[in-house]
């Protein structure tokens, strides 16, 4: 096996297994019960599954064609996504909606 | 600050070197001169250089190990168990004495961590509320903070 098709090999694993991770986070958003529960699914979907995606793409692509653009844009996915969560948080926790057991807080 | 200076240099101009100029190339440069510096660390002054650097890809390492492991714990609820078994919670968490860039990344680093969200900041910018997937035990969640992220990132920002 030449290195050449241990970097396809590699390359299809990792896409394969960030198509897999979205589509487990997918399964969570459906079931979880409330809004905040969601958004933990939702956010590890999108960073492990897209940087998985990203990673087989530059595997795929060689560093030579595809240079800093991936990285940047994993960069980006990390810098972001986190953002988008929190404050999907904050707008439920101030408009007061409902959460699964309802514990208070530090209850 | 100098000895970051001394380090760029030396990638870049390993990069120059090197038979094409590529992003590996400035990576290796960048840890060649990394190594220098660390050997000449009395001659530089460069021992709070090297322990920051050393503290970041430190913390990388411990960050990345406690990623994969909540993504599994994650994946795992979202798949097997029933829904209403899991124990979400709303807990304070304490960042009296943290700088607000200290404060930005261990908020950011919480939420990057499926599992733990930061949800809120109080006004006097002195507690977190942060909410956490699935706990029994809130203590448990705030030691395991303060014991990866917390001591993480002041590793290499003070």
């Amino acid at each position: 096996m030449s290195l050449q098709d241990f970097l396809q090999l590699l390359s299809s694993v990792m896409a394969l297994g960030g198509a897999l991770v979205m589509l487990i986070s997918m399964i969570g958003v459906a079931r979880f019960p409330d809004i905040y529960c969601r958004a933990h699914a939702l956010g590890m979907g999108m960073t492990l599954g897209v940087t998985l995606l990203l990673l087989s793409l530059w595997i795929a692509l060689g560093s030579q064609a595809a240079g800093l653009k991936v990285v940047a844009a994993i960069f980006f996915q990390f810098l972001t996504i986190p953002v988008a969560s929190h404050l999907i948080s904050l707008a439920a926790y101030r408009r007061g909606i409902r959460r699964h057991n309802n514990r208070p807080l530090d209850g | 600050m100098m000895s970051l200076f001394i380090n760029l240099i030396i990638s870049v101009i390993w990069m120059l070197l090197d038979r094409e100029m590529s992003v590996l190339g400035f990576a290796i440069g960048y840890v060649i001169g990394f190594a220098m510096i660390w050997l000449f660390q009395p001659i530089l002054q460069s021992r709070n250089y090297v322990r920051r650097v050393l503290g970041f890809v430190r913390f990388m390492f411990i960050f990345s190990r406690s990623f994969l492991v909540s993504c599994w714990s994650i994946g795992r609820a979202s798949l097997i168990g029933s829904i209403h078994s899991i124990e979400p919670r709303l807990i304070s968490y304490d960042v009296r004495g943290l700088s607000r860039v200290e404060m930005f990344l261990l908020s950011h680093c919480i939420s990057l961590t499926p599992g733990t969200t930061t949800v809120d900041i109080t006004e006097d910018f002195s507690t977190f509320i942060l909410h956490v997937f699935d706990t029994q035990d809130p203590d448990a969640v705030r030691r395991d903070i303060d014991k990866t992220l917390r001591r993480g990132i002041l590793a290499f920002t003070r």
